[in-house]
Formats: C-alpha cells, structure tokens, sequence
C-alpha cells in the first residue's frame, strides 16, 4: 500500500518542507490503520521522490514541522479521460484532419461524453473518435476480435454498429443524454471482454 | 507548439471534471442516545461490501497532574460515539468513500465522482436506511460540499487566476486579480429560502501551492473552490418546522438536488467559460 522506503528525512530538506506546505483545508483525520506514512519519512533518498511520494500518499509537513495525513487524490481514471477527450474536440477547426474534415459538431461530443459517463463501473471503457463528419464516435475492440462503435448525431440519433463472427447489430435508437438505451447496454463488453 | 504547451493552461483535476470531493451531510438538533448509536451502528455493518473497513469513534480526555498532560483513552468496550465505515483507493490506500455517523452528524463524502445522479444514488441508499432509526432526534440542516481543483500546468508565476476565473465573479475580490502570489478569497451569506429554511452559502477559493508529482519544482499551483451550503430549520425568525428521521428520508432527494442545483450554479459563476466547457458544466 504505502512505500516504505521511498521517502528521505524530512529535517535534511527544510526548503523543500516549507514548500509543500499545501496541506489541504479539508484535511482527513486519519484513522489509526491509515497513520503509518507519518513514520515512513526515515531514509534518505531525493528531493523528487520526496515530493513525487507526498501527494501519493497524502502526507504534508506543515510550517511547524508537524505531518499531516491529508485526504490524496485518487488516480484519474480512463472513463474521465475519455470523457474529457471527447469535449476537446470542440476546440478543433474544420479541417481538422488536413483532409477537409468538417468541424467537429458540438451536440454530437457532447453526447458522446454524456454517454460516456453513464458507463457502468463493469463496462469497458471506449476509445473516442472523431468522424470527417464531424460527429463524434465510442469504440469497442474485443479480445476475439469482435468491434462496436456507436456514432452521435447531433438530433439525439445514435448509430450503433456491433460485429462478431456469428453476427451483426446495426441501427438506429435515440438517446436522452439520461439513461444509456436498453438495446445497446446489452451490446457494450464488460471489461473482462473488451482488449 | 501551442501557447497553452509553452506557457501552461489550467486544467481540471480529473480531466472530465474538476471533482476533488464531495460531502453529504445531516446535522441533528439533539445528541443521538447510546441504543440509536448501536443500531445504526449495526445497520452500518450491512453495508461492508461497499465500505468494508470499520472504525469506532471513541472519546479521549486529557489529565492534567504532576506528570503533565496524559490522554486518557476510553476502553474497548464501551459503547462507541460514533462509527465510521470506509472504501479506500486501491492503488494508494487511502480513503475513497467515507460514511460516518456521530452523535449529531451522518456524513457521506466520496471522491469517486462521475456524476451527480449516481453520488446521490449511493448516498441516498445508505441514509434512507440509517435515517430510519431516527424518530426521536429533529434534523438541524441538510448540507452539501464541493471542493473543485484545477491544476496549472506551466511555470508557477505564469499561472494567473484570471486564467482561469470570471473576472467579474460576485465570489472573488479585485484584488485577488492584481496579486502576483498566493491568496484566499472568502465569502459566506445568510439567506431566507422560505418561512421554514435560513441557508448559509459558503465560498472559499484559494490559490496556493500543492505538493505534486508531475511539476519539477515539487509543488504545483491549483485553483482551489470549496462550496457549501447548507438548509437549517428552526432559526429565530423562523416559522418552527420538526423533521424526524422518517420525514427527513422523504425528503432528502428534493432537499439535496436543490442545494447540488444552487452549487452548480455557484461553481459556473466562479470559473470561466473555458474550464465551464472542459468540466461540461456549459456545452459550448
């Protein structure tokens, strides 16, 4: 769980010390099973790996000398960044491929990310595209080799189109931005499936 | 190369959205007794698969005698004030999700944000249940806190605010725009909601330095917006309202999806339409 050996002494590296006074106003208390980082600050190692493992494990000095467990921020995950992806195509201009693509449309990755983010902590995390039409796609590769992409239309309209060796799913349904259609939910692989 | 790789550009903390934390709570008007603590307290068990670490809240006291200050710790065995139950992060162990009920307070808070439907689901499940058993106690408030964060990416001196701030925002201090270092900005109101609710609105937004990993000076400037906000009953002025633990599970959907409504609106009023965009709080 926590590096126990990572971490330098703190009293060689005063400057660096006061420099990482950020302790968070909403600091966590700690339980007695989280305490054991404060004692971990006894070898020596440095000043990067020092800082690198502060915001790791949430430890902060204050001005005083004192540790402090603050609350770390968890890892950003590929759901989030997809998401994130997905509302930076807007930014791109027409063109944007060098190929006369056209500007991406605004709706469609907007609906993208909100479908995005209504995937399931089991479902497998898409990659995202963007259409010479503008409009923004969701991908899924499975480990047999199988593919499904769903395409937004800016309308609400979503194309969905899943293969696999046996068979294929393709059409239209109408997404609310609200709850992920029925008839595709079945499609989309668990992570499990998905490479 | 870009501007914004040349020069730095504020990003949200989790890329898709700026979601550092979020916190649910409800505020008694009376102190829990010792047997609503222990059923609660086993209620709180039946939720382990999803907050499988356990802790007691216990008391500690301080004696003060010829031998200075010595804590005195309560025994194990006696009834605890309060129990918290936790989820931690896999990868860093620390905690993800905390629900902790105390003698006046039940608390949800999570940093596993995706959206606000789906904190609300996982919260409102275990308070409904825990609630229950709150027929004798009135609730004081129902209060919500965001903490937003948005990381500069460049050199530290080039990461000014208005990068990332409405520069008009009733929320920030002119002030706060012309400083070429750290500051805080901080602003709390009272308002009249209706005959039966006085709501404090609290804002605090920091500029400081954080402990980081990616920037090589070993700190990294953020952006730092703390909302709460929170519904009280029964204030003077007030026309008296008593909402027991029964009353209160029919109405926490309503109650806390206008104060997450209100703190969106806050949030918008505070960043500027760029960041609004990357966190979809505007579809531009």
């Amino acid at each position: 769980m926590y590096n126990s050996t990572a971490l330098p002494s703190i009293k060689a590296l005063p400057v660096l010390a006061a420099c990482c006074f950020s302790a968070p106003a909403f600091a966590y208390e700690a339980p007695s099973t989280l305490r054991q980082p404060v004692e971990m600050f006894q070898s020596s190692q440095g000043t990067a790996a020092l800082a690198a493992n502060m915001r790791k494990t949430g430890v902060f000095m204050l001005p005083d000398g004192h540790l402090r467990m603050a609350s770390p921020v968890r890892d950003t995950t590929d759901q989030e960044r997809v998401i994130a992806q997905l509302r930076a195509y807007v930014s791109l201009q027409a063109n944007w491929d060098g190929e006369g693509a056209e500007a991406p449309n605004s709706e469609s990755a907007h609906a993208a990310a909100d479908f995005a983010c209504l995937l399931s902590a089991s479902a497998a995390i898409p990659e995202s595209m963007l259409h010479a039409s503008g409009r923004s796609a969701l991908a899924w590769s499975w480990k047999d080799g199988s593919y499904g992409e769903l395409e937004f239309y800016p309308d609400g309209k979503v194309a969905y189109y899943f293969t696999n060796n046996q068979d294929k799913h393709k059409g239209f349904v109408y997404f609310d931005r609200v709850e992920i259609p029925r008839s595709i939910k079945a499609l989309i692989p668990t992570v499990d499936d998905a490479v | 190369m870009s501007a914004s790789a040349t020069h730095g550009e504020f990003l949200p903390i989790h890329e898709a959205h700026s979601i550092e934390q979020v916190v649910v709570a409800v505020q008694f008007a009376t102190p829990l007794a010792d047997d609503v603590i222990r059923s609660i307290s086993e209620t709180l068990d039946t939720f382990s698969e999803s907050l499988p670490i356990r802790n007691d809240i216990r008391g500690m006291g301080f004696q003060v005698g010829l031998n200075g200050v010595t804590p005195i710790v309560s025994p194990a065995n006696e009834m605890p004030s309060g129990v918290v139950r936790m989820a931690l992060d896999a990868t860093k162990g620390s905690p993800l999700k905390e629900l902790r009920i105390d003698r006046q307070n039940l608390v949800f808070s999570t940093q596993s944000y995706t959206r606000w439907a789906a904190v609300w689901d996982e919260a409102n499940g275990y308070f409904e249940k825990i609630l229950t058993h709150i027929n004798g106690t009135k609730v004081l408030s129902y209060g919500l806190t965001y903490i937003d964060k948005f990381h500069w990416t460049g050199r530290p001196e080039l990461g000014l605010p208005a990068k990332a701030l409405r520069l008009n925002s009733p929320y920030m201090t002119p002030k706060s725009f012309e400083s070429h270092d750290l500051w805080h900005c901080h602003s709390g109101s009272f308002s009249r909601v209706s005959d039966t609710v006085k709501r404090l609105e609290v804002v605090d937004i920091d500029y400081l330095d954080e402990a980081s990993v990616q920037a090589y000076s070993g700190t990294q400037r953020v952006v730092r917006i703390a909302i709460n906000t929170v519904d009280i009953y029964n204030q003077p002025g007030y026309t008296p309202l008593e909402i027991d633990g029964n009353a209160a599970s029919k109405e926490l959907s309503s109650k806390f999806g206008a104060l997450h409504d209100l703190q969106k609106n806050i949030v918008g009023a505070i960043i500027n339409d760029e960041l609004a965009h990357k966190v979809g709080l505007i579809n531009v």
